[in-house]
């Protein structure tokens, strides 16, 4: 009885015959990844320029470009740690330009500069022939330099002659004992004109008549000055104040008339003057009687342009500002690295001038609100990495699904495709920022395991099949 | 005792009816595809998935041989314990030794005609080593890159692997005559895996993949038969076959998948309490074919008590060495990739056994024995217990 206790006792065993498994795969660990030193701002005449791959020994790389003022990518492969040189062709462009480089999918920012352009303003001016002081404006990139210079002995140099970005040049005029006479500052090859009247003396003697003039808050025509002048005196006429404006007789020869207007005055009583070869011409205008009037009801505002690139490293821009006459607007900035250099407020016509500061972080859009219109600033990215996860991936033969999640700055646009006929990208075919990807596959009816790859983000993401007779590995 | 061996014979047939029906189970992930699974390289980018997986099966293939091949080749109990001839001058049936005879080693005295006995064994291993690696530390590298010139690699693919096996075994001897009998052993096997790959690159641990599995079953049964063709006293010679058949489930683990069938010579000395044993055989087909040699020395302590100690050794022909290999990265320059692998290496196994066999009662037998390696080749344990009870239905 025993021995059958003990054989009934193996046979309970073998009936209990059984297996059971459980295995489980961790995402792949990201290996091999590239750092990128960003080549220094390359000149707008073009030239060679090189940058750093920092990585382990052991690790491959390609290099590409799809920019094509970048070329001679050398080397184009490498592995470990390594300097590739590039070549830039010329910037023909108004402002920098940017271009990327493609390392194993990490991307560096290649800026060239443009060739540096200035406005120099006013572009001419009239002095008096006892002499003054004056400024010139110089607007340009804050890269470029310039220098100015006075080509007449009696136009002085008052504050500093050389410069970067924008500024401002003083200058004194010495009085003028002689005849009208002409000199320029020239500043980074551009002349900035100033006449100085000539000296009244016996020869030239100049006058005018009347010598003022009330004119009505409605504004309107002024009457005529009538300038009394030898033949040869040559004299000029300038308005000192905005609301002033010569309409004819701004310069002349001998006798001569000069015609104004003055515009309708909304506030209180004001003067201003018209300098007539060194004579005043004052010009007083009583004060408004009637509460300022409003706005035209018609006030519409356009601006132009609407929006603007702005290169990595900043820059200055400007926008012009259209309406009609009495509509005042004002320009304000709605982000920190945004700043109104000029024309913060006007009435009718305008320019308003801004600064971008250089960005240092993911690609930003930012606004400024002119006269009620938006104002759209994008600035790209100074560098967009990109990781994805797993980077290899075995699947079994029967067809199926995956994914691939790519990381990346919130501002980083990625794309991704199929490298193979098996392999489909069903979802997440591009984004900006953190993504999946999702991809399908067909059935593996080979007798063979394959491989076959996604690109995302610039990486490869690599997919094994299984033979239809392979094993399950998950 | 005609009876009861009827009895004994039928519930045997009704318990190998059920072995049959239930090995015919459906396996879900087998033993051998979660091996196969825990050192196949997934992480390490070595631009050879082929060779990785080639290298991989041969892997799998030389720890499932070695698996197998200790699985299959436990020795069940001996033809020892108490042995019977019939006294022609009594005209009756006495014990032919005092000595119950050594533990894995043959003996050439038998069971005697119409003796018969049934016993039942177990053991319980839990492998330590294989071919000299640990198996359980995390140094069994199954991959790795290492930069050429360099003695560490920056890349390594790591395995460790808990392999423990409990079996039982039913044995069952008859003697057909003075001269010949027949046994069978019927193991049943519970074998479990439990591993994990780990990726270390340039010193960040992560851990890559988990996999555990548990195979419960039939063993490769045993059947073996031995003629006695000199005697002297207790001192003989024999002949022997023994064959193992592949009942047990060959992608658990639990069989060799093949027949496999040993002949083998058997000479036994025995002198007042101490006798000398040894036996030679050769192993066809199986896991592998092998010489297999063993040497026993045992002494008989009390009169219900024999002491054994053993040498039991096999050359394996086919079963392979772990070895590990070292080709440059198809696409990397000064990158070298180290895969484990095999080699077509005859293997030498030695092992030393010591117990003893004690007759608690009437005649129950109990006996207790150790294994110990004395080779690093092979899948090894440091100390391998069994525990035997066999009854004799004298």
């Amino acid at each position: 009885m025993k021995g059958i206790a003990l054989v009934l006792f193996a046979a309970a065993c073998v009936c209990g015959c059984e297996t059971s498994s459980v295995v489980s795969q961790a995402p792949n660990p990201v290996k091999c990844q590239v750092t990128l030193a960003a080549p220094p701002m390359m000149d707008p005449g073009g030239g060679s320029g090189s940058f750093a791959i920092t990585t382990q020994p052991e690790c491959a790389w390609d290099v590409s470009t799809s920019v094509s003022w970048i070329s001679g990518l050398t080397p184009a492969t490498g592995q470990g740690p390594a300097s590739v040189s590039f070549r830039v062709a010329a910037n023909d462009g108004a402002s920098t330009r940017d271009g990327m480089i493609v390392v194993n999918g990490e991307q560096v920012r290649v800026s060239q500069r443009a060739p540096c352009r200035y406005d120099v303003g006013p572009s001419s001016q009239n002095v008096s022939a006892s002499g003054n002081s004056g400024t010139i404006n110089i607007a340009t990139a804050s890269d470029c330099a310039w220098t100015a210079a006075s080509d007449a002995s009696w136009i002085a140099l008052a504050s500093s002659a050389a410069g970067n970005g924008n500024g401002t040049v003083s200058f004194t005029v010495a009085p003028n004992s002689g005849g009208t006479r002409s000199g320029a500052i020239v500043v980074a090859n551009q002349r900035a004109t100033i006449t100085q009247a000539g000296a009244d003396g016996p020869a030239c003697s100049v006058t005018i008549s009347p010598t003022s003039q009330s004119v009505a808050a409605a504004g309107g025509a002024g009457t005529p000055i009538t300038v009394s002048a030898a033949g040869s005196c040559q004299w000029t006429a300038t308005s000192g104040a905005t609301w002033i404006t010569i309409n004819s007789g701004a310069t002349g020869t001998g006798n001569g008339t000069v015609m104004f207007s003055v515009a309708a005055n909304t506030g209180a009583a004001r003067t201003g003057t018209l300098t007539i070869a060194s004579r005043v011409f004052t010009v007083t205008q009583g004060a408004s009687s009637s509460p300022a009037p409003p706005p035209p009801a018609s006030c519409s505002y356009s601006i132009s342009p609407r929006n603007d690139n702005v290169p990595m490293l900043g820059g200055t821009g400007r926008v012009d500002v259209s309406t009609t006459d009495a509509c005042a607007w004002t320009a304000s900035s709605n982000a920190s690295w945004i700043t109104v250099t000029s024309g913060a407020s006007g009435t009718g016509d305008g320019r308003v001038g801004y600064l971008v500061l250089p960005n240092v972080g993911g690609s930003r859009t930012g606004t400024l609100t002119i006269a009620g219109q938006t104002f759209t600033v994008t600035q790209p990215a100074l560098v967009c990495s990109y990781s994805i996860s797993p980077g290899s991936q075995r699947v079994e033969s029967p067809a199926g699904s995956g994914t691939v999640t790519v990381s990346t700055s919130s501002t980083c646009p990625w794309t991704a495709q199929s490298n193979d006929s098996w392999i489909t990208v069903t979802s997440g075919a591009s984004g900006t920022g953190n993504g999946t990807v999702t991809f399908s596959y067909t059935a593996n009816t080979g007798n063979r395991d394959r491989e076959g790859t996604l690109t995302v983000a610039g990486r490869n993401a690599r997919v094994e099949q299984r033979e239809p007779s392979g094993g399950s590995d998950d | 005792m005609t009876k009861a061996l009827h009895h004994y014979a039928v519930t045997f047939a009704m318990a190998c009816l059920l072995v049959l029906v239930a090995s015919a189970a459906d396996a879900q992930q087998s033993i051998s595809d979660v091996l196969s699974f825990l050192v196949t390289n997934r992480t390490i980018p070595t631009d050879d998935f082929v060779r990785d997986e080639q290298a991989a099966i041969a892997t799998r293939d030389t720890i499932s041989k070695l698996l197998v091949l200790e699985l299959a080749t436990l020795p069940s109990s001996s033809g020892g314990g108490f042995t019977y001839l019939l006294d022609p001058t009594l005209g009756t049936v006495i014990r032919a030794s005092d000595s119950f005879g050594p533990l894995f080693t043959e003996r050439s005295l038998l069971a005697g005609k119409g003796q018969a006995a049934f016993g039942m064994s177990f053991s319980s291993i839990s492998f330590d080593n294989i071919d000299g690696r640990s198996l359980r530390d995390g140094t069994l590298v199954s991959t790795a890159s290492v930069l050429r010139g360099e003695a560490t690699p920056f890349d390594i693919e790591t395995v460790t692997l808990r392999i423990r096996t409990d079996t039982m075994t039913l044995n069952g001897t008859v003697g057909i005559t003075d001269r010949f009998d027949v046994s069978a052993g019927i193991p049943f096997i519970r074998l479990t895996l439990q591993g994990e790959r780990v990726d270390t690159y340039r010193g960040r641990e992560l851990l890559q993949a988990t996999g555990s599995a548990s195979a419960n079953g039939l063993g490769d049964v045993i059947v073996r038969a031995r003629y006695n063709v000199y005697r002297s006293g207790a001192s003989g010679l024999a002949v022997g076959a023994e064959t193992r058949l592949p009942t047990g489930r060959e992608e658990d683990l639990l069989g060799a998948g093949s027949l496999s069938f040993t002949p083998r010579f058997i000479a036994s000395y025995e002198e007042d309490r101490v006798g000398i044993h040894g036996e030679m055989g050769y192993t066809f087909r199986g896991v592998s074919e092998a010489l297999t040699y063993a040497a026993a020395v045992t002494a008989v302590a009390a009169p219900r008590v024999t002491l054994v100690g053993e040498l039991l050794g096999r050359r394996l022909r086919a079963v392979g060495q772990l070895a590990e290999t070292t080709l440059p990265h198809p696409r990397l320059a000064g990158v070298d990739t180290i895969r484990l692998t095999s080699s077509d290496e005859t293997a030498d196994r030695l092992l030393f056994v010591a117990g003893f066999k004690w007759n608690i009662a009437s005649t129950w037998l109990l006996t207790a024995n150790v294994l110990r390696p004395l080779t690093d080749v092979g899948l090894n344990a440091q100390w391998v217990p069994r525990v035997t009870f066999d009854y004799w239905f004298h």
